[in-house]
């Protein structure tokens, strides 16, 4: 595999926008700076004529004004005139591009992005991976940069190795067709090199496309406030230079590796499908329980305004999963969105935190009568 | 004199002085009703309709974004209101509304014997308003409490405590499923009633569920069956299978805003009426000083005004 | 010498004020009649009222204004900086930053920029300006300022009590299951905008009612049209915000199922009713102020108002039209392609009219004779800042910028330029212009102008970064970022100390005017609007002899003493 962060965007960032790399990049800048001069033109106006006034006629207490005019039709037309035709401008500009960015075209590969609390999830239909963003990687390796643990190299080679199995992918030059969707609470697509946002609306899909013109790397922010993790849910998009090598990617990037034991594996899922956001497995308390210890042990919780209690086994943690608000814990919030584990994931996960330590002493759960 | 803030200095400003220490008399000739700080009551009065008209106004918005509410979920859902609006009751709220607009009447008179200056009378109409307004608080209660009574299909609407029973069943339902596949087929939202006869059925928006008191429910299943609950709803995976129910409390959510909200300013006018009852009494109305008594009416009209919306909406649309 | 009662307006028995007297009569003012505090409390002058929300709102400015540098600070660097000082874990110090910018934008929004003109200033200067003696309910206008301050009790609970982090906007799902103190906020919000509307109420009543022989409509001040067109925004939009946070009561504690898709809710549902009131609140909060700027405009220039009639009518075309652009902050929710369509057509119809105010007020300045009072650095800055802050609105009603800028810093700095670095210095212009009125103590012009300066530069310095930073990419509500916006953030937070020190310098020397300020004549900037035609402050009744309704902007019958600091009048009414 060509090195990720050996591929260099040819484009420039310049100093208002990010480097043009995405099909509506050109349509949008353009619009842009169409906006920018116009108002740049009229802010140095201003601000010559109050500056210029300001020193022209200024006068100690008491003088009286040369003149007291206070009226020209002239004057109100032409300035409520231009300032009109200029509008109706810049709308038309803008509604042009924004009609483009709502009609995508047949031929796009398709792939949902899927935000909860506090990390994406991509899901490819044609080979039903699901790769996860792994933002909380990147914020790891981010923050070893800037405490000097990494330098700017290392923490490149670091990144590749993520990005072998996680980020969204897209190959270059090809319509790339994205669904968003939210499991949780409002969240928000954003890739600022591809001037492409869309808000992920929890009961409903959104759609966004575009077409990636420049292989590289680029960011990915959630851009609507989601809570604690908002600004930590960063990832990152590679823009692959043939659709073969996207391909090949993707089919890396999918598989997990079978043969290795099952709770190594579920501690890859703990990372890549974000359960890492709230669940720790040494202990400490964060959104939700710890992994720690919690296999066979008694938990408690509510059951929607009734309490209870069960022992933690396979069936409680895979109900856990699949129906989070079925029973929410003491003492933490009901705040946990469905994630789409596949059984296997299922599987590797319980198998995982059944390595993070057992209560033995043979409690069982009673058993369902009928 | 320069400044010195006497009383007793007459002043001969521009005719708007404030009445003098000592006495009702209106000896600089307005109203002891008039505020300082207006010139003639007639400026008083119009600027107390204006304002009044201006808090109609807001009132209206403040009801307008129930209304919103409504028509929202009305466009979406429109089987919501096919199947909720059974559980009310039109005769009920016919007669209410009859209740309403005799209330606007005795209301109408009231101020006229107000501006008349009839004491007994404004009493009597104001007290006759009051009554009616009593009464229609008083269906509401019976509406709400048998709403509340039966707890409709319990567990399936707004009410918290109600829905326990349906999540026990939910959740048993869910246990069941989770031993027999391990590959949950899940259905588009869907409304399941598990009730011993119809197991399983879906139900057809629009027919009524079969029973529509809990007496009779009781006499089928038995108090505490615990099946006798329904209310499922198997929810589109990626949407968190939240502790709520089908949608149909969603209509319920709406009656009840909307109901409420009303009947709190039903209240409020009632206590209007209370407050104008104390003045009328203290022979503060005559046709020079009505306007607490206009004003209160107008409140009151837009109350009345309200119903004739709602009652339409929630009780007579199909 | 008999006491007058208590608070002459509470007894409409009550006793005569003193002899007409010339306009340097001595003789108690409304500050000085009474000096009990229960009759501040149970008040019903508009201008003790007016002193009571102007004390209000600077204080939970000064709140709101320290969270800010808290939120700055903090973002000097990636980081966690002072958060740690706060909370122990990394989540908590993430959960204390977003604390900080909800309290901070909640506070500032609902309890010092709505309120601060209308209810601080105008409720001092509006009866004056009509030559009345208040305003037409001033039980209700009472009442609006206890209910401001209940809402202010609630948003100081929410501050002891946990805090709030759903954003000012409360978008759900989010807060409907935010365990922060959500319903406290609520309530606060409930009870301001009741204040407002009241307020609003109040305020078209005494325009509409008690305007004095002679001056028509279009020879009313226009900070009096801009006071009206205000006050109908704020009786038809608010009931909405009031009927919208009941309704997020509702979904959080009973789950009525209209904002939470959880309960089957819609969450965009949600987006519409709030920013159905929250639009036109944003104009709420930039009329009054631009009703101040034709006043500090046309006083200091000593020139008539170019254009009154063109700027009075935006000011009513503004209130119209702001009921029809509220999607424009819905672009990217899944609103539909039509409707985004029409709200951007509709916003550039809403930006005209602000555009000719700017132009009109240029042409009053020119060949005028401007004083740089202090107050008229204020105006001619809010021309500046407002410039800017309008002119990068358009950038976010085009459809396919927006699509980019929408939820980034570039909206942060927009939203900061016309609140802000328009609204607020404007406020302070106003509270500079009409200081000797409301106190009868002239403040220093030397530190006023040093300090406006200070302001001035701070606010660009602080915020200009934000838009470079914005249309980068870094997006809004971010605890931290990426590092290559650092050196925006670190200069960004450089520019609001500098600001910090500006405002202090204000409150300082204003204070100190309190103290030892020379005592103000009745007219020291040449006004010619019937304020200016009573005295430094105005005794209880506002008016020892009522003049007469004036052209507000003839400043030709003004005659300067510069011994006294006072512009006579020269003809006589």
């Amino acid at each position: 595999m060509i090195p990720l962060s050996t591929m260099l965007a040819q484009s420039k960032p310049t100093f208002w926008l990010p480097a043009p790399v995405s099909n509506f990049a050109g349509p949008v800048d353009s619009d842009f700076y169409f906006v920018y001069w116009v108002s740049m033109f009229f802010l140095v106006l201003i601000t010559a004529l109050l500056v210029y006034f300001m020193w022209k006629f200024r006068t100690p207490p008491g003088a009286r004004a040369q003149s007291q005019n206070d009226h020209h039709l002239m004057l109100e037309l032409v300035w409520t005139g231009i300032p009109l035709i200029l509008s109706l401008m810049m709308f038309w500009y803008g509604y042009r591009g924004y009609v483009a960015m709502q009609t995508a075209p047949s031929d796009g590969i398709s792939i949902i992005a899927e935000a909860q609390k506090w990390a994406w999830n991509f899901s490819y239909a044609s080979n039903g991976a699901v790769i996860p963003g792994m933002s909380d990687d990147f914020n790891d390796v981010r923050e070893k940069v800037r405490s000097g643990e990494f330098t700017a190299e290392q923490a490149a080679v670091v990144e590749d190795k993520i990005l072998e199995k996680a980020g969204l992918h897209v190959p270059m030059g090809v319509p790339i067709d994205i669904t968003v969707m939210a499991a949780d609470v409002l969240h928000a697509f954003f890739i600022p090199a591809f001037r492409v946002k869309k808000d992920c609306v929890p009961g409903r899909t959104g759609k966004v496309w575009f077409i990636a013109n420049e292989a590289g790397i680029y960011d990915l922010y959630c851009a609507e406030y989601c809570g604690q993790g908002h600004s930590r849910m960063h990832t990152k998009v590679v823009v692959h230079e043939t659709v073969e090598e996207y391909e090949k990617w993707l089919e890396i990037a999918g598989s997990y590796d079978e043969t290795l034991p099952f709770d190594q594996n579920g501690a890859i899922v703990w990372k890549r499908r974000g359960c890492i956001s709230c669940h720790s497995v040494d202990g400490s308390k964060k959104v939700g329980p710890s992994w720690k210890d919690l296999f066979g042990s008694m938990r408690k919780f509510t059951a929607i305004g009734r309490p209870g209690e069960l022992v933690a086994d396979e069936a409680y943690i895979e109900d856990s999963i699949r129906y989070p608000m079925n029973r929410i814990a003491d003492g933490y919030p009901p705040q946990m969105p469905v994630v789409k584990l596949t059984d296997k994931e299922i599987l590797w996960v319980i198998e995982y935190i059944k390595s993070l330590g057992q209560n033995s002493g043979g409690e069982q759960n009673p058993r369902k009568e009928n | 004199m320069s400044g010195d803030a006497q009383p007793q200095e007459a002043n001969q400003q521009t005719g708007h002085d404030d009445d003098h220490a000592g006495g009702h008399e209106d000896g600089h000739g307005h109203s002891p009703y008039q505020a300082h700080h207006f010139d003639t009551m007639k400026q008083q009065f119009e600027a107390g309709k204006l304002g009044m008209w201006l808090f109609l106004a807001t009132e209206v918005l403040l009801f307008g974004g129930l209304f919103c509410f409504y028509v929202v979920t009305k466009s979406n859902n429109p089987e919501l209101f096919k199947w909720g609006h059974h559980f009310l009751d039109k005769r009920w709220g016919a007669t209410n509304t009859m209740v309403l607009l005799f209330s606007s009447l005795t209301m109408a008179l009231a101020v006229r014997e107000a501006q008349l200056g009839r004491k007994k009378r404004i009493l009597f109409f104001l007290g006759m308003t009051f009554l009616c307004g009593g009464a229609f608080m008083g269906i509401k209660y019976i509406e709400y409490s048998k709403k509340f009574h039966e707890g409709l299909f319990p567990g399936q609407y707004f009410v918290y405590e109600n829905i326990i029973d349906s999540e026990e069943a939910r959740v048993h339902q869910q246990e069941e499923d989770l031993l027999a596949h391990t590959d949950l087929d899940l259905p588009v939202a869907s409304v399941v009633i598990t009730d011993p006869k119809t197991r399983g059925q879906v139900l057809q928006p629009g027919l009524p569920p079969s029973g529509l008191s809990s007496s009779a429910r009781e006499i089928e299943h038995g108090a505490d069956d615990e099946v006798h609950t329904p209310g499922l709803v198997i929810a589109p995976s990626h949407l968190p299978p939240g502790p709520r129910p089908a949608n149909a409390h969603v209509f319920f959510s709406i009656y009840f805003c909307l109901t409420g909200l009303h009947g709190i300013h039903v209240l409020i006018g009632m206590a209007v009426m209370v407050w104008l009852a104390v003045l009328a009494w203290q022979g503060r109305f005559g046709p020079g000083y009505f306007t607490p008594v206009d004003l209160g009416g107008l409140y009151w009209h837009l109350v009345d005004l309200i119903w004739i919306y709602l009652f339409p909406l929630l009780y007579l649309v199909e | 010498m008999s006491q007058p009662p208590m608070d002459a307006h509470s007894d409409p028995q009550a006793l005569a004020p003193p002899v007409a007297a010339p306009v340097e009569a001595t003789g108690p003012s409304y500050l000085t009649v009474t000096k009990t505090i229960s009759s501040w409390a149970f008040t019903l002058d508009h201008k003790r009222i007016g002193v009571m929300y102007l004390i209000g709102v600077l204080f939970m400015f000064l709140i709101g204004g320290v969270i800010a540098m808290l939120i700055r600070t903090e973002l000097f660097s990636p980081l966690a900086l002072i958060t740690p000082l706060f909370a122990d874990t990394v989540e908590a110090q993430a959960d204390m930053y977003n604390k900080w910018f909800t309290t901070h934008g909640a506070i500032m929004v609902f309890l010092v920029i709505i309120p601060g003109v209308p209810a601080a200033l105008g409720n001092f200067v509006l009866p004056l300006l009509l030559g009345a003696k208040d305003v037409a309910f001033p039980k209700l206008n009472l009442g609006s300022f206890y209910l401001w301050l209940t809402g202010a009790v609630f948003f100081l609970y929410v501050l002891f009590t946990g805090g709030l982090d759903t954003g000012w906007t409360f978008y759900t799902p989010y807060s409907a299951e935010s365990g922060t103190a959500v319903i406290p906020a609520l309530m606060g919000v409930f009870v301001l905008g009741f204040s407002s509307i009241f307020t609003g109420l109040n305020f078209i009543v005494t325009i509409h009612k008690m305007r004095p022989p002679g001056m028509t409509w279009f020879k009313m001040p226009l900070f009096l049209w801009a006071t009206y067109a205000t006050a109908v925004m704020q009786v038809l939009a608010t009931p909405v915000i009031g009927i919208t946070v009941l309704l997020l009561i509702l979904e959080r504690t009973l789950g009525i199922g209209i904002f939470d898709p959880r309960n089957g809710g819609d969450p965009v549902l949600f987006q519409h009713f709030f920013w159905f009131y929250s639009h036109p609140a944003v104009y709420i909060m930039i009329v009054p102020p631009m009703g101040i700027v034709s006043e500090l405009i046309a006083v200091h220039s000593h020139k008539r108002i170019f254009g009154y009639t063109y700027i009075a009518f935006s000011s009513v075309a503004i209130a119209i039209f702001s009921f029809l652009v509220w999607g424009h902050h819905m672009f990217t929710s899944g609103q539909s392609t039509t409707m985004n369509i029409i709200f951007s057509g509709i916003t550039f119809t809403v930006g005209l009219p602000s555009a000719i105010k700017i132009f009109n007020w240029i042409a009053t300045m020119y060949k005028g004779a401007i004083t740089l009072n202090t107050a008229m650095l204020y105006g001619i800055s809010f021309i500046f800042l407002f410039t800017i802050g309008g002119l990068t609105g358009l950038f976010l009603a085009v459809l396919s910028i927006d699509t980019h800028l929408h939820d980034t810093y570039f909206v942060v700095a927009h939203f900061h330029y016309v609140m802000m670095g328009s609204g607020l210095v404007a406020f302070i212009g106003g509270l500079h212009h009409w200081w000797p009125k409301m106190t009868g103590k002239m403040f220093s012009e030397y530190w006023g102008r040093i300090a406006c300066g200070l302001v001035f530069v701070g606010f660009n310095i602080t915020f200009i970064p934000q838009f470079v930073m914005g249309s980068l990419g870094m997006p809004r509500r971010y605890y931290t970022y990426a590092d290559k916006f650092e050196g925006y953030h670190q200069l960004s937070t450089m520019g609001s100390y500098i600001m910090a020190v500006g405002f202090f310098l204000i409150a300082y020397y204003l204070i100190q005017s309190l103290v030892s300020g020379k005592k103000a004549p009745a007219n020291p900037w040449g006004g010619n609007s019937l304020e200016w035609h009573t005295t430094s402050p105005p005794p209880l009744l506002n008016f020892h002899e009522v003049p007469d309704a004036t052209d507000p902007y003839d400043f030709e019958n003004l005659e300067y003493d510069p011994v006294t600091g006072n512009y006579e009048t020269i003809k006589s009414a």
